[in-house]
């Protein structure tokens, strides 16, 4: 007997498998990592930096729109096709249900790089291109910002559309890593202590996405320090746990 | 000796008001007090509006209560404890279009903790019972209305519940599947389940309801045994045949007497018994024929139509 979590989850999973856009996505993002190692060949001398560096930015890319699509249709797409009564209706809290999805949504984004993932490391151990541990951190750090992402956007789906959903988790996204630009750009335009602690709230509560990013360490043959590893992982479950609990608040008030 | 059967559903004075931000709260249910007694058919009608399925929601904690409180199998409505005990077929129910559907029971037999040998018993055993075996490896996106309606109906029975609430259950069902639906409420009730009927279809409601509920415009108008509620009255009904237009006057000239002409039969409707000697004297006389002779029972389509059917949906409830 598994726990709700767990079979909502498999069931995330599923859904996130059997609908085309992620098998897709995943083909299409696998094929253009194949595509560069072959076209790197005409980079002389920085094949590799130039492969790895096409390779983190195509996982980059296809795994925040993997995210996108799978998270926003999640729990907002439940209760648009009406599937939630049928949910609700059996034996489980609400939190078990935003859990389960948040759960079975991190790892079928797992699943969804992973071969990108791989095809990246193959490259990198049969041309002798650095290290392959090294480019398998910089991937589970991508992978890490993806749960952030899923969370973020669980929290505006237990209240918004799928479509609302995906523009605001864009919007969230887009100004995380722009945030340093924006708090610079209020002080700028208003000296108002309104607008500097609007400014400073945004940089504080809004996560910091380029924590996650180590693209550069990874094509330039740098080292990850465990450490970071270890205290960028507390950072995702702190944002993750957060982002969470407001949406499971939410979720818990809501009405079908 | 009278023996006071449990209650499975209680509500005391619930009420639910929607807030709406252009025309500010509507009230969707006023104070519904009700007891559902266990081992029966419950029907739980109104016309569209009246409050059922917000009732329903409420029963299972889709949306919270303004004022009153209830239980449900003796536990607070919406709880865990009450939900694993119930089976819910929502009206037009929606499925996840890329599962089949034995995945689909499978799933919410899952959901309900079952291990796996007994769902794949119930797997089967429910397919076969809505008439979906056949078809239990076909994408559910395949289905028609009246499949997804079997299916819905298998899904509220994966978990062998205490209480199964139906809204609309008859919904995109042909006669054939309608007949199966009855047939599979009673024998519900005969193993002591207790079935709560939200329906439009009044004649199916009167054919296996044990007891019904009429909610009009949020409130309860009328409820209780369907014996007491359709009690018979003092009128008979006369069928005649071969009723010609001096028959039919002779008739008609008797006290208080109804006449109502079909295309081969003639429905006469006497006030009191008295007068059922007279009239078949006279059909007899002028060479008509007494096809059948019964009390008149007032139909639930006639009492629903009094209470909630008026003008402008003014009813005499």
């Amino acid at each position: 007997m598994s726990s709700p979590i767990v079979v909502i989850a498999q069931q995330a999973m599923r859904e996130a498998s059997r609908r085309r856009t992620l098998p897709a996505l995943v083909i299409f993002g696998c094929g253009i990592i194949l595509s560069s190692a072959f076209l790197s060949f005409f980079q002389l001398g920085v094949e590799i930096k130039f492969f790895k560096d096409i390779a983190m930015t195509v996982i980059f890319l296809f795994g925040t729109v993997a995210t996108l699509v799978i998270v926003s249709t999640q729990l907002s797409g439940e209760i648009e096709s009406r599937t939630i009564y049928n949910v609700l209706s059996k034996p489980i809290r609400r939190w078990e249900l935003v859990v389960g999805k948040f759960a079975g949504a991190a790892v079928a984004i797992g699943l969804a790089i992973a071969p990108m993932v791989a095809i990246l490391t193959f490259f990198i151990y049969t041309d002798h291109g650095g290290s392959e541990l090294e480019a398998v951190k910089g991937a589970y750090l991508l992978w890490l910002a993806f749960t952030v992402l899923s969370a973020v956007a669980l929290g505006i789906a237990s209240v918004a559309t799928s479509t609302v959903t995906a523009a605001l988790t864009i919007l969230v996204f887009v100004v995380s890593y722009l945030k340093g630009a924006v708090t610079t750009y209020l002080d700028l335009i208003s000296a108002h202590p309104v607008v500097a602690y609007f400014g400073q709230a945004l940089y504080y509560l809004l996560p910091n996405f380029e924590n996650f990013n180590t693209r550069t360490a990874v094509v330039h043959d740098e080292l990850v320090p465990w450490a970071y590893l270890g205290r960028t992982t507390l950072y995702a479950a702190a944002l993750v746990c957060l982002f969470l609990y407001v949406g499971i608040q939410l979720f818990e008030e809501r009405e079908f | 000796m009278c023996v006071a059967v449990p209650s499975v559903i209680t509500v005391e004075n619930l009420t639910k008001h929607y807030r709406n931000p252009a025309s500010g709260s509507r009230a969707a249910l006023r104070g519904l007090t009700l007891d559902v007694p266990a081992g029966e058919i419950f029907g739980f009608l109104g016309p569209n509006g009246a409050g059922k399925t917000t009732t329903i929601k409420l029963l299972l904690g889709l949306i919270s209560p303004t004022a009153g409180h209830g239980t449900m199998l003796g536990y607070p409505l919406g709880s865990v404890n009450a939900r694993r005990h119930v089976g819910f077929l929502p009206e037009s129910p929606y499925f996840y279009e890329y599962l089949r559907g034995e995945e689909l029971l499978d799933y919410y037999g899952r959901l309900f903790g079952l291990v796996h040998h007994v769902r794949r018993e119930r797997n089967e055993s429910l397919l076969k019972l809505v008439g979906l075996w056949d078809a239990r490896r076909l994408a559910v996106r395949k289905y028609s209305r009246g499949m997804l309606q079997r299916l819905g109906l298998a899904q509220a029975l994966i978990n062998d519940p205490d209480l199964v609430i139906l809204d609309e259950p008859a919904g995109g069902l042909d006669p054939i599947g309608r007949r199966e639906m009855r047939d599979i409420l009673l024998h519900l009730r005969d193993r002591g389940k207790t079935v709560f009927l939200s329906s439009h279809i009044l004649a199916e409601v009167e054919t296996v309801c044990d007891r019904v509920a009429i909610l009009h415009r949020g409130e309860l108008v009328a409820g209780g045994r369907m014996t007491d509620l359709l009690s018979e009255g003092r009128e008979m009904e006369l069928t005649v045949h071969g009723v010609n237009g001096a028959l039919s006057a002779h008739l008609g000239g008797m006290p208080g007497v109804e006449i109502h002409h079909g295309t081969d039969v003639t429905v006469v409707i006497l006030p009191e018994h008295a007068l059922v000697y007279q009239a078949i004297e006279i059909v007899r006389a002028s060479g008509g024929q007494v096809v059948s002779l019964g009390a008149k029972r007032e139909r639930l389509e006639d009492l629903f139509v009094k209470l909630v059917g008026g003008p402008n949906g003014e009813g005499q409830g």
